[in-house]
């Protein structure tokens, strides 16, 4: 599903990644641990198409993506992924709804209302469609982040601390959730984490240390 | 010295940062500062030029002895008064016109000898005093008028001069600052003999006390005035008073939308500092330095905004200067401003002006800053909050305004208690102020009408502006009413414009009903008062093809201390032709009336100024003495706004002793070609006489050309409206940017790309102007029925049917629409350079 190989990612004369290897088959639940700074971000952000490597090759789903153009890698996390971040990103001044519409927005897709209506279903958010982000409590917003994050049915679930901001009993429950969604529909999940607890949803713990990745 | 160091870390900083949106705020400010003060000047010098020509040649001459009906005098009378006062100086004066170089020069006779010393001929100077004498046709002219028309010793000026055309040699150029610089010098021996004017003066300068003043007041005839200089110098300023406040009133509207820009930049700084004026706060900064600081930050951008806008304004002041003297010498007398250089006392006044807008535009948002409280985080939604919170009291504030303003030009146009409608400008700026206080709730209603509309038709970037917008509602509002203002701007101004234009055509068609018509070539302005030669006016009359001829004599006379221009017509030909007027059966019985008794016509402006009825009597200074005249008719007159009285020539003769005419009105047989009959007229007369012969529709088109000339600074100022908004836009769109870095990556991250966020902010700038149209068209017609029915009534007298020109106005509105859409592409330019990893934290 995803493959990177000898992928090298420097800032300057500092290389974060150097030289990473790995494999994620479809459906996998992948957690990355590690310090700050060691590169967590830098993988997520090249897997997601929203950075292009050194040197080195990703190919995701098929695609290879480390040779994609700006204008390609747009379409590829259009269609193929499925952000979830840690202070949630929701846009503030539109609703519930309007938030988990966007990525269909951007896709020109139509007659969505049903799928939007089940996936607010699905992460329990009935009754709250109508709200503004800020009358929500922080698990609730990452509820809707994440149901933003679904409601295009990417293949990828790129998740940074999901549960970061939120209390113990919250991101236990918000972890369920995005576990259990994507066993249901066979996501690859690559969540990045600083908290043990937290990596235990995956299936495998990878770590980065000195921009090499060890499992 | 804290003070100091804040100042560099919080507002001197921001500056840096935001260089471009600084730059923006600046050259707002200068082009509306620049506007105003290059106008300023234009008209300041207008007024100088006045003050110049009534000065003459001696500085020191505080009187001045002319004939009461603005004619030639008999210079016999000039012996009488130097035996009373030596320092009195003879001047016979004319203007002439250089059909080469189409300019008017102000010809002056001068006893030479007796005003070298005020003139500076010294003889350390030498000049040709030899040829200037001798020479019959040998003329002095400025060192300012010699390089603006490339004129130099030696040159022969071919000049249109009552009604002939003469050879003027220069026989040198002289450096005399305080004379205006189309004036033009001869002797005055030369001049009486070449342009057979012997024994005329046209006025005696003189430099005396009160009493030896009211000893010459006692040997004048009642045909002749003794003047003070300076009554006569307000009396000037008093006829272009109007024009001149009218004019600085809507460039001031400019500096107005100017202040939106700094308002926002200043705000936008405050948002942005809000957690460091927190932090300040709690560690003990007090509300008033904070207050301060932000201040200081709009009076830093006013200042150097101010600056630049001097530097501006001299390069408006220049073309400012040019569009003032052609309208103030057609309409008023003939002028020449040569000095259009910014003084020091402009530059201060100017200053002031700017930094004082500054202060208003900054204080506001600086006080935002004193609500910060010390725990506040960042959340540069808060302030928006603030001012939700407080909208309801914003719109009554809006709602209070806008009645006020409605008030108080109510008052204005009900009872006219100034001469000078301050009122109607007060109440146009109310009005402005209360559209503004509503903007956000007009800005929210259109949201809402446009919502669904914009999601179906640009999907996820139609969304996103809308709720963009609609989360910085308050901060669109601002360049809503940047937008709003120009609109309203060039709505007001051409359809007030286009409503004169309108009603001068319809003038023009009631009152020029003759086939051709015939004044002095060497006549630029609309009425002049040097008369036909006899010679002309019987080679006209006797022509076959002429039916009949209508003399016309012009006049200037003293009206209730005033001076007004009075016109002598044939009141019986004229009635006889009345069929082609298509005047009500009222007025066509008024018309007629005015032949038998002593009647009169009086234009609006004299009718409003001095709250004169039909039947109301007037008395009339006249060679004879105060004589009363009954008014029988009024009109509107557009060739003059300082106030016509219209009498039948009878009068002419019996009360002024003249006979003669400064125009002919010319009817022709049935069937007679106007075309040949002008033709053979110029033919015969042209080798001796230089005339202006026209046919009607020719001195139509020639009138409304001089009326659109008038109005070319208008239209300048209106362009640089259009800018001022556009960067206005472009502003708010820049500050949309810097707030919404975090959206605009979340976008990125959700697969939006980069032409969804160009998308968006070009809709953003589209959407906002549209709003700020539909907001301007709402308020132009507003402030356009101030301006024609308040305004131009109070000043000028002159009354207006409503025209609305939609076709331009329709255009223009789609040039603005379109400039606030391409306001979008810079900003959109700028989102482009952000980097959504930077914004978007993964750990």
């Amino acid at each position: 599903m995803i493959e990177l190989e000898k992928v090298i990612k420097c800032y300057g004369k500092r290389c974060v990644l150097q030289g990473i290897n790995l494999h994620v088959e479809r459906g996998e639940f992948i957690s990355v641990m590690g310090r700050s700074g060691s590169g967590k971000s830098t993988l997520l952000n090249l897997i997601g198409g929203m950075d292009v490597p050194d040197s080195g090759r990703i190919r995701a789903d098929g695609e290879e993506v480390s040779a994609y153009t700006d204008e390609q890698l747009t379409v590829f996390r259009r269609e193929k992924i499925g952000f979830i971040f840690q202070f949630f990103n929701l846009f503030p001044n539109i609703t519930v709804y309007e938030n988990i519409e966007m990525p269909l927005l951007l896709k020109n897709a139509s007659g969505y209302n049903d799928t939007i209506e089940t996936i607010i279903q699905l992460v329990g958010l009935d009754g709250k469609k109508h709200d503004l982000p800020f009358q929500l409590s922080g698990g609730e917003q990452q509820r809707v982040a994440i149901a933003r994050a679904l409601v295009h049915e990417p293949k990828i679930i790129l998740a940074d601390e999901p549960t970061g901001n939120l209390d113990s009993t919250t991101g236990t429950t918000i972890m369920d959730l995005i576990r259990d969604i994507a066993r249901k529909d066979q996501k690859t999940v690559i969540l990045a984490t600083h908290d043990v607890s937290i990596s235990r949803y995956a299936n495998r713990v990878l770590t980065i240390t000195d921009g090499i990745i060890s499992q | 010295m804290t003070f100091l160091r804040l100042l560099k870390l919080i507002v001197l900083k921001n500056i840096r940062e935001e260089k471009f949106l600084t730059l923006l705020s600046i050259l707002g400010i200068a082009l509306g500062i620049g506007l105003f003060v290059g106008v300023k000047i234009a008209t300041d010098r207008a007024v100088i030029s006045f003050e110049e020509h009534v000065q003459g040649l001696n500085p020191y001459a505080n009187y001045e002895v002319v004939d009461i009906s603005g004619v030639d005098f008999d210079e016999t009378l000039y012996k009488s008064i130097r035996s009373i006062e030596d320092r009195s100086f003879p001047v016979i004066r004319v203007n002439g016109y250089l059909p080469d170089r189409k300019t008017t020069i102000d010809i002056n006779g001068i006893h030479t000898v007796r005003v070298a010393s005020h003139l500076g001929f010294s003889t350390d100077r030498s000049f040709d005093i030899e040829g200037f004498f001798k020479k019959l046709n040998a003329v002095l002219i400025t060192r300012t008028f010699s390089e603006r028309n490339r004129i130099k010793k030696g040159d022969i000026l071919h000049t249109f001069v009552y009604s002939r055309q003469y050879p003027l040699h220069v026989v040198d150029i002289v450096d005399i600052p305080s004379l205006p610089s189309h004036t033009v010098l001869m002797d005055i021996g030369n001049f009486q003999e070449y342009f057979g004017k012997s024994g005329l003066l046209t006025k005696i300068d003189i430099e005396t006390d009160e009493k030896t003043a009211s000893s010459i007041q006692r040997i004048l005839p009642l045909t002749l005035a003794l003047e003070n200089k300076q009554h006569v110098i307000r009396q000037h300023e008093s006829l272009i008073a109007s024009f001149r406040y009218n004019l600085q009133f809507i460039t001031f509207l400019a500096v107005l939308v100017g202040v939106f820009l700094l308002y926002n930049t200043v705000f936008i700084s405050v948002v942005k500092r809000r957690e460091e004026i927190g932090i300040l706060r709690g560690l003990g900064t007090k509300k008033r330095t904070t207050v301060l600081l932000f201040t200081v930050h709009g009076l830093i951008l006013g200042f150097i905004g101010s600056v630049a806008g001097i530097l501006f304004g001299q390069i408006f002041s220049y073309f400012s200067v040019i569009a003032v003297e052609k309208t103030v010498s057609a309409v008023y007398r003939s002028i020449s401003i040569a000095d259009y250089l910014i003084t020091g006392s402009d530059a201060v006044g100017s200053l002031l002006l700017g930094l004082f807008v500054s202060f208003c535009a900054s204080f506001i948002p600086a006080l935002e800053s004193a609500h910060v409280r010390p725990n506040e985080s960042s959340k540069a939604g808060s302030l928006e909050k603030q001012y939700k919170r407080r909208q309801k009291i914003f719109s009554l504030i809006g709602l209070v305004s806008i009645l006020a303003g409605t008030g108080i030009v109510y008052v204005d146009y009900r009872y006219i208690p100034f001469d000078f409608p301050y009122l109607s400008y007060a109440g146009i700026l109310l009005f402005i102020m209360g559209c503004t206080f509503n903007a956000p709730v007009f800005l929210s209603l259109v949201l809402r009408i446009l919502k669904i509309p914009a999601r179906i038709l640009f999907g996820a970037a139609g969304k996103i502006t809308v709720s963009d917008i609609e989360g910085s509602r308050y901060r669109f509002s601002v360049a809503l009413m940047s937008v709003a203002i120009s609109a309203a701007l060039i709505v007001a101004l051409l359809s007030s414009i286009a409503s004169l234009k309108n009603s001068f055509k319809d003038w023009l068609s009631t009152y020029l009903i003759a086939d051709a018509y015939v004044k002095p070539a060497s006549c630029k302005s609309n009425y002049c008062f040097d008369p036909l030669p006899d010679e002309v006016i019987s080679t006209i009359e006797n022509s076959p093809e002429v039916d009949d001829i209508g003399k016309f004599r012009a006049l200037q006379i003293d009206f209730q201390g005033q001076k007004v221009v009075a016109g002598f017509g044939n009141t019986a030909i004229w009635s006889k032709y009345r069929k082609r007027m298509n005047l009500s059966t009222r007025e066509e019985e008024s018309l007629q009336r005015l032949v038998t008794g002593r009647k009169a016509s009086i234009s609006e402006y004299l009718k409003v100024k001095y709250g004169l009825m039909l039947g109301d009597e007037i008395t009339i200074q006249t060679p004879k003495g105060k004589e009363a005249f009954t008014v029988n008719y009024t009109s509107i007159s557009y060739s003059t706004t300082s106030g016509f009285i219209y009498m039948d020539r009878q009068w002419l003769k019996e009360l002024w002793g003249m006979d003669d005419a400064t125009q002919l009105t010319v009817y022709l047989k049935e069937g007679a070609d106007t075309e040949q009959f002008i033709m053979k007229q110029r033919e015969q007369l042209s080798n001796t006489y230089a005339l202006n012969i026209v046919d009607n529709s020719t001195l139509r088109r020639e009138s409304l050309d001089i009326f659109d000339k008038s109005f070319t600074l208008t239209y300048a100022i209106e362009l640089i409206a259009i800018i001022i908004s556009m960067i206005g836009v472009i502003n708010t769109l820049l500050i949309l940017v810097f707030e919404k870095k975090r959206e605009i990556s979340i976008i990125r991250y959700l697969g939006g790309s980069w032409h969804h966020i160009t998308k968006t902010m070009i809709l953003s700038g589209g959407l906002v102007g549209a709003a700020g149209i539909v907001f301007g068209i709402i308020m132009g017609p507003a402030i356009s029925m101030v301006i024609i029915h308040v305004i131009n009534k109070i000043s000028f007298g002159w009354e207006v049917r409503l025209h609305v020109p939609f076709l331009y106005l329709t255009i223009l509105m789609v040039i603005l629409f379109l400039t606030t859409v391409l306001a979008g592409v810079i900003p959109s330019r700028v989102a482009r350079k952000i980097d959504p990893k930077s914004f978007i934290s993964f750990e």
